[in-house]
C-alpha cells in the first residue's frame, strides 16, 4: 500500500510563507521552564521574539554542549528548543525595561512567561496590568504548580515534577529508588499544553475580541501522562508496583524489554484474539529455524487475557527470548514488519537519526547556523500538513541578535537611545 | 456554565485507546461538540480493558480518557456505513481519527474522499508511523513506540541495561500534537477558507520532545546513554528513602546558595566546609559518597517532612508520590485535579481535569463517557436530518451498529 508522499508538503527554506501564525508576534519571556511553548508557536508561523536577560537566558547554561565547550552560544539544549525565535535582550527588573516591554505588548499577541506567581505582577506586568494596555493579549503563564495552591511557591526541577505526578514510583527495580522516565520531559509537556492552550485562546479571540490569561501547570501536564495509574487505582483498589522491565498489571508479570543479539527489543508475549494470532505468527517463524520447542502446541488465540498464568508465561518467553538472541534488531524488526508482529528495537539516539523511516519521510531539518560556520541537523516538526509547510527556518539566536532590528526599526529607539540602555543594562 | 472556547466547533472523531480519544475529549472539555463514531465492528478495547464485569459501559479507562464525547454507533467498515460517516462530516468543522492507515483507507473515509462532501474540513489523522513511507501500514502500541522513538533505551540506572517503560508515554503527546496542528488548521481556514490534511506521526512527535539528546548525535556523534536519576549539572540530585515501607523524596539542588541552606537545614553545617563537596563538579565527583550521607538524614524523616524542611530552605524537593497521594495530597486536592464524574453503570469514577486554566474559558468536565451509541436520535436524526423510518431501517440493516 503506497500513499501518495507528495500530499504533504515538506519544509521550504523561503521566510514569509503564509502559515496559519503568520503575522501574529509572541514575546517570549519564559526560561527553560517554558521555552517550548513559544518554539511550537514559532514552527506555526508566528514572529517569537524570545527576551533574555543582558547576560542571555539561563537556559543557555543548559547541557550538553557543542564538542562539550560550555558556551552561551553552544548549549544544545538552546539550540533544540530556540529555533525559528528572534533575540532581544532586555532587563524587565528596571523601570526602563518595564516600559519598553509594555510598548512591545501594545504590538504582540501572546506573551509567555514561566515566573514564579507574583514576579510578573512584582514588575507591574502581570495579565491584568498587560490586558489594560492591549485587552487582546494572551499570556500563557506555564509554572510547575500552577498560579494557585498550596505549593504555588515551592522550588522545582524535572525530576521532583516527574516525583509528583506518580509516574516515577512505577518505574524501576523493585528493591532499588524509582526511576526518572528516562529522559527530562516535565517542561517540554509543560511547553507544548502551553502551546496548546494559547491557541485555544487565539480560537476564542478570533470569535469575541478578548484575550485570557492562561495557566498552565506543569506537574499536571505530566500526571496526563499516567492513563492507568488514577482508574487502576481507583477501581482495582492497587498501586502498580515497581517491576524493572516486566508489566505488572494485573495477576501475571510480561516481559517487555528482551535482549537480542546486538541490544534490545520490546515485544509482549500475549494471547487472545489480538495478540495471540501475531504470537501464533512469530512462533511460526521460529519454527522454520527449529526454536520453537513445545511453543507450537499453545492455542495462542484461544486463551483469554485473565487465564494466563505465571508458570507458562515466563517458559514462553523464555523460548522466544532464545530466538531474539539470534538474532539482530535490525533482522526482527524486519520480521516483525513483513509478518505483523508488535515488536520494535530499543533505538538509541543513533538509531533514531540513521532510520531509514524517517529520512524517507524527510524528518530532518538543516538549519545554517553562521556563529558555528556550520548548519545543524534538527529533528522536524511535529506533525505533517498538505496544504502548508509548518516549521521554522531559522536557527535558535545569539543573544540580542534582533536588538538593531526590533528597537530601532520598530520601536524608533535611536542609536543614542540605545547606548543608553546598554549603559544602564537596561539592554 | 461558563461558555466554552471551542463552543460551536463540531468534531468527527474515529479511534480508539488513547491518543486520539485524548485529543477528542480534549477538545470536548473546552466545549467543542466531539462525535465519536463507534461500531460493534471495531469496537475501542478501552470499553473492556479492567471492567469489572466485562460490560462495555464499565471499563475504566474509557471512563476516564472518553468523557464529554458523544457517541454515534455506524458501522463504518461496509462503504453504506462510511457514506452515512460522510454525512455527519458534511455539517462538521474537523474530522479527527487515529485509525491505523490500512483500515483508514479501506474504510473509504480518507481526505481526498472526505473532501468531497467537504471541502473545508479540517483532518487529522494520529498513526503511530505516519501515512506515508516503508513503514506505515505497521501497527504498534505505545510501549513499542517508545522503543523506536528512543525514549525506552533511556528509562534505566546509571550505567544499566534499559528496561524501557510499559504506559505508553508517546501516546498524550501525540494526542496534543494532533490537537494544536488541528487548532493552527482553522486559523489557517479562517484565514483562507482552506481545509487541509494533517498527518501526526506519534513516533515523531516522540523523537522531537527528545530534542537535546537527538543534537547531541548529529552535532557530538554521541550517542545517549541511561542516566538513572542522575543529572549532568547538579547534586545533590536524585531519589532518597524516607522513613516507612517504599517512600522516597526526589531532591534537585541547583545552585550554591542551595546547596547552602540544605547543609544548614539538614542540620550539616561541615559539609560546606568538606572540600569533597566544595562545588557542583566537587560534588557530582564525590556523589556517591554525597548521596549516602543525604540518604542518611532522610532516613530519619518522613517524605513530606523532608519535603517541608527544604522547601523552607528553598530547595526543591517533592516526595515520590504514589497515586494515593494524587488523592490527598494538600496541593492536588486544592487544584481539583481529579474530579469525581457520576455514570449511570458506575458509582461514578474519577477523571484527570485539564492542566491549563483559561481565564474566561476554562475546561468544564461535562458529561461522563457515552454509553454505546447514546446520541445515535441526536446525531443522525437531528443533525443529520434523517426521517425516523429511515433510521429505524438502518438500525434493522446493522448499519446504525
Amino acid at each position: 500500500m503506497e500513499q501518495d508522499e507528495k500530499c504533504f508538503l515538506r519544509r521550504s527554506t523561503v521566510d514569509n510563507r503564509d502559515l496559519p501564525l503568520s503575522g501574529y508576534v509572541v514575546l517570549d519571556v519564559a526560561d527553560e521552564k517554558g521555552i517550548f511553548c513559544a518554539s511550537i508557536l514559532a514552527e506555526l508561523g508566528a514572529e517569537v521574539i524570545k527576551v533574555e536577560p543582558p547576560a542571555g537566558d539561563t537556559a543557555r547554561n543548559i547541557g550538553p554542549f557543542y564538542k562539550d565547550i560550555a558556551d552561551l552560544e553552544k548549549s544544545l539544549f538552546w539550540y533544540a528548543y530556540n529555533a525559528g525565535k528572534k533575540s532581544i535582550t532586555l532587563n524587565i527588573e528596571t523601570l526602563d525595561g518595564q516600559e519598553i516591554f509594555r510598548k512591545l505588548v501594545e504590538t504582540a499577541d501572546f506573551v509567555v512567561e514561566s515566573s514564579q506567581p507574583g514576579y510578573m505582577a512584582n514588575l507591574g506586568l502581570d495579565y491584568d496590568a498587560l490586558a489594560r494596555i492591549n485587552p487582546a493579549i494572551i499570556m500563557t503563564s506555564i509554572t510547575p504548580f500552577g498560579q494557585d495552591g498550596p505549593y504555588k511557591d515551592y522550588e522545582a526541577s524535572d525530576i521532583v515534577l516527574m516525583a509528583m505526578s506518580g509516574l516515577m514510583h512505577m518505574c524501576g527495580d523493585a528493591d532499588r529508588p524509582p526511576l526518572r522516565i528516562g529522559i527530562e520531559q516535565a517542561y517540554g509537556h509543560g511547553g507544548m499544553c502551553g502551546a496548546l492552550a494559547s491557541l485555544i485562546a487565539l480560537y476564542w479571540r478570533n470569535i469575541t475580541g478578548e484575550g485570557q490569561h492562561v495557566d498552565v501547570s506543569v506537574y499536571e501536564c505530566v500526571v496526563w501522562l499516567g492513563y492507568l495509574t488514577v482508574p487502576y487505582y481507583a477501581e482495582l483498589k492497587r498501586t502498580i508496583p515497581r517491576a524493572g522491565s516486566k508489566m505488572r498489571l494485573l495477576t501475571v508479570e510480561n516481559e517487555l524489554v528482551f535482549p537480542c543479539q546486538d541490544g534490545f527489543v520490546v515485544h509482549r508475549v500475549g494471547t487472545g484474539r489480538v495478540l495471540g494470532s501475531q504470537e501464533k505468527r512469530l512462533v511460526e517463524l521460529m519454527d522454520k529455524e527449529g526454536r520453537a520447542e513445545d511453543l507450537t502446541q499453545v492455542k495462542w488465540t484461544e486463551i483469554g487475557f485473565s487465564e494466563l498464568e505465571q508458570d507458562e508465561l515466563t517458559h514462553w518467553e523464555e523460548v522466544i527470548g532464545k530466538y531474539f538472541l539470534a538474532h539482530t534488531k535490525s533482522e526482527l524488526h524486519k520480521v516483525a514488519v513483513e509478518h505483523k508482529i508488535m515488536l520494535t528495537p530499543v533505538f538509541s539516539t543513533g538509531d533514531v537519526c540513521e532510520y531509514e523511516q524517517l529520512q524517507s519521510r524527510k524528518y530532518w531539518l538543516e538549519l545554517d547556523h553562521p556563529a558555528l560556520g556550520r548548519s545543524i541537523t534538527y529533528p522536524g516538526t511535529l506533525f505533517n500538513s498538505s496544504e502548508v509547510a509548518f516549521g521554522v527556518t531559522r536557527c535558535a539566536p545569539i543573544i540580542g541578535e534582533h536588538n538593531e532590528e526590533v528597537y530601532m526599526k520598530q520601536l524608533k529607539l535611536s542609536p543614542e537611545e540605545l547606548i543608553r540602555l546598554k549603559q544602564a543594562n537596561v539592554i | 456554565m461558563a461558555k466554552g472556547a471551542l463552543e460551536g466547533l463540531r468534531v468527527v472523531f474515529i479511534g480508539s485507546y488513547w491518543a486520539g480519544p485524548m485529543c477528542a475529549s480534549a477538545m470536548a472539555d473546552m466545549g467543542a461538540e466531539v462525535i465519536k463514531v463507534e461500531t460493534h465492528a471495531r469496537i475501542d478495547n478501552y470499553r473492556y480493558l479492567y471492567s469489572p464485569d466485562g460490560s462495555p459501559e464499565r471499563g475504566p479507562l474509557f471512563l476516564v480518557i472518553d468523557r464529554n464525547l458523544l457517541s454515534v454507533t455506524i458501522n463504518f467498515t461496509r462503504s453504506e456505513g462510511a457514506a452515512l460517516v460522510k454525512k455527519i462530516i458534511k455539517v462538521s468543522d474537523v474530522m479527527l481519527d487515529n485509525l491505523s492507515p490500512r483500515v483508514l483507507q479501506k474504510s473509504g473515509l480518507t481526505y481526498d474522499a472526505v473532501r468531497q462532501v467537504n471541502p473545508e474540513i479540517v483532518m487529522a489523522s494520529l498513526s503511530g508511523y505516519g501515512q506515508t513511507g516503508p513503514v506505515a501500514s505497521y501497527s504498534a502500541f505505545g510501549p513499542h513506540l517508545s522503543g523506536l522513538s528512543g525514549l525506552s533505551g533511556l528509562i534505566g540506572y546509571e550505567g544499566d541495561e534499559p528496561i524501557g517503560e510499559f504506559q505508553g508515554y508517546n501516546d498524550p503527546a501525540a494526542g496534543l500534537t494532533a490537537l494544536f496542528a488541528i487548532m493552527a488548521a482553522l486559523r489557517y481556514r479562517a484565514n483562507t477558507g482552506k481545509g487541509q490534511y494533517i498527518d501526526v506521526s506519534e513516533w515523531e512527535v516522540g523523537s522531537a520532545m527528545m530534542g537535546q539528546e537527538i543534537l547531541d548525535y548529529t552535532m557530538n556523534g554521541r550517542v545517549a546513554k541511561c542516566q538513572g536519576n542522575r543529572s549532568s549539572w547538579m547534586a545533590p540530585h536524585g531519589c532518597y528513602r524516607c522513613q516507612g515501607e517504599d517512600k522516597w523524596i526526589t531532591i534537585a539542588c541547583a545552585t550554591e546558595d542551595e546547596w547552602r541552606a540544605l547543609c544548614r537545614a539538614t542540620g550539616n553545617p561541615g559539609w560546606m566546609k568538606d572540600n569533597r563537596f566544595a562545588d557542583a563538579y566537587a560534588r557530582l565527583k564525590n556523589k556517591q559518597e554525597l548521596d549516602e550521607l543525604v540518604s542518611e538524614w532522610t532516613l530519619r524523616h518522613t517524605d513530606y517532612g523532608v519535603m517541608g524542611i527544604l522547601q523552607k530552605a528553598g530547595v526543591a524537593a517533592v516526595p515520590v508520590f504514589t497515586i494515593s497521594e494524587l488523592f490527598t495530597d494538600p496541593h492536588a486536592q486544592a487544584e481539583e485535579y481529579l474530579v469525581h464524574l457520576p455514570h449511570p453503570h458506575e458509582p461514578g469514577s474519577y477523571v484527570y481535569n485539564n492542566p491549563w486554566k483559561l481565564s474566561e474559558t476554562p475546561p468544564e468536565i461535562r458529561r461522563h463517557a457515552p454509553l454505546f451509541g447514546e446520541h445515535n436520535e441526536y446525531v443522525l436524526r437531528e443533525l443529520c436530518g434523517m426521517s425516523k423510518d429511515e433510521f429505524d431501517k438502518l438500525v434493522e440493516d446493522r448499519l446504525i451498529w
